[in-house]
């Protein structure tokens, strides 16, 4: 009884916090630069929100979660601690809003043969995602 | 009150309202640069920044119209993509009509830039795009008279240390080197191939 308990439970906490990361792609650098940003399509599917608390990856020394805002016509870029999921729905990071910064990206990464990487993503669930992306040029000459 | 009174009342009132409303009218064009044509003649003008090539002042670009854009090569999305929507924009004019255009790039973030990281920056976008920076004084004296505003902008927790806040806005210059208008939006703001027209 216990166990079925336990394994309600279990199943339970899954369905609250049932998270899929579709869309997840990192922009290839630009020559010289060592920072970049990578962004993806966060879903909560359950009852109870969730946050995205940490990001990691082979690629860069660094990543954190950062966002954009326009203010009076000026950019203005700032540092999360965390991104919230609220429940029942979809948190999309892209360019000009939502995004992970990489910082430091390391030597002979995201080359221009680079065709996919994975980031690993760490929710306030204490559920760790790793996720393959993929290595998107920016599109050139195109918004 | 009489008949008389009531009507000089109303008239007094209308008068009132119509007044405020052309002050605000009139206050809303004064600061808004792309709306008031007049408010380019006090602004742009003359640099002195630095190319990976040497100095670099507003007369290299004279004889072709000018396209300017101020921003920093740490920018992750704002000032790449603005520069991208930029070429794409030539490109839908005429594919070629972009080699009659000098395109410069201006980077603010004097204490991260220097001339060979925004010159290989700047030819990421295309290979004849300018990239110049500039001392602190110059680069403060540049975008004061182009009426761009930037800030360093600690971030504490950050491995960056900082970013740099700004206006993101292309300033058009005329083959004489003056400043005629500038976009926020060069995609679809008619005015702006109209305004490119013009100066070509």
């Amino acid at each position: 009884m216990k166990r079925m308990i336990l394994s309600f439970g279990l199943l339970l906490a899954q369905a609250t916090f049932s998270q899929t990361i579709t869309n997840a792609w990192v922009k290839r650098p630009i020559p010289g630069v060592k920072l970049t940003g990578a962004y993806m399509l966060i879903e909560n599917k359950g009852s109870q929100p969730f946050s995205l608390l940490k990001v990691q990856g082979p690629d860069a020394d660094f990543y954190e979660i950062h966002t954009h805002e326009k203010k009076d016509g000026v950019m203005k870029m700032r540092q999360l601690q965390s991104l919230e999921i609220p429940a029942n729905s979809k948190v999309e990071l892209k360019p000009k809003s939502f995004h992970i910064m990489l910082i430091q990206v390391k030597k002979n990464k995201l080359l221009p043969e680079t065709k996919s990487t994975s980031l690993t993503l760490l929710f306030s669930n204490k559920k760790e995602v790793t996720v393959k992306a993929q290595v998107l040029n920016r599109k050139k000459r195109e918004d | 009150m009489d008949k008389r009174t009531l009507f000089m009342t109303l008239m007094l009132a209308i008068a009132i309202g119509g007044g405020a409303a052309l002050l605000k009218d009139a206050w809303i064009r004064r600061n808004d640069p792309s709306r008031n044509q007049n408010v380019y003649d006090h602004m742009g003008g003359d640099f002195s920044l630095v190319h990976k090539s040497g100095p670099f002042s507003l007369e290299k670009l004279k004889g072709k119209p000018s396209i300017l854009y101020f921003g920093f090569t740490s920018c992750p999305d704002v000032c790449p993509l603005a520069l991208n929507t930029l070429m794409g924009s030539l490109d839908s004019i005429d594919p070629e009509v972009h080699k009659k255009i000098n395109k410069v790039f201006i980077s603010v973030d004097y204490k991260r830039d220097d001339k060979d990281k925004v010159d290989e920056y700047s030819r990421y976008f295309a290979t004849d795009f300018v990239g110049l920076t500039g001392e602190k004084k110059e680069i403060e004296r540049v975008t004061k008279n182009y009426g761009v505003h930037f800030s360093f902008v600690e971030l504490k927790d950050s491995k960056l240390g900082y970013t740099v806040d700004h206006t993101s806005r292309f300033f058009i210059l005329n083959k004489q080197g003056k400043l005629v208008a500038s976009f926020t939006d060069v995609k679809n703001d008619p005015d702006f191939k109209k305004t490119l027209i013009e100066v070509l």
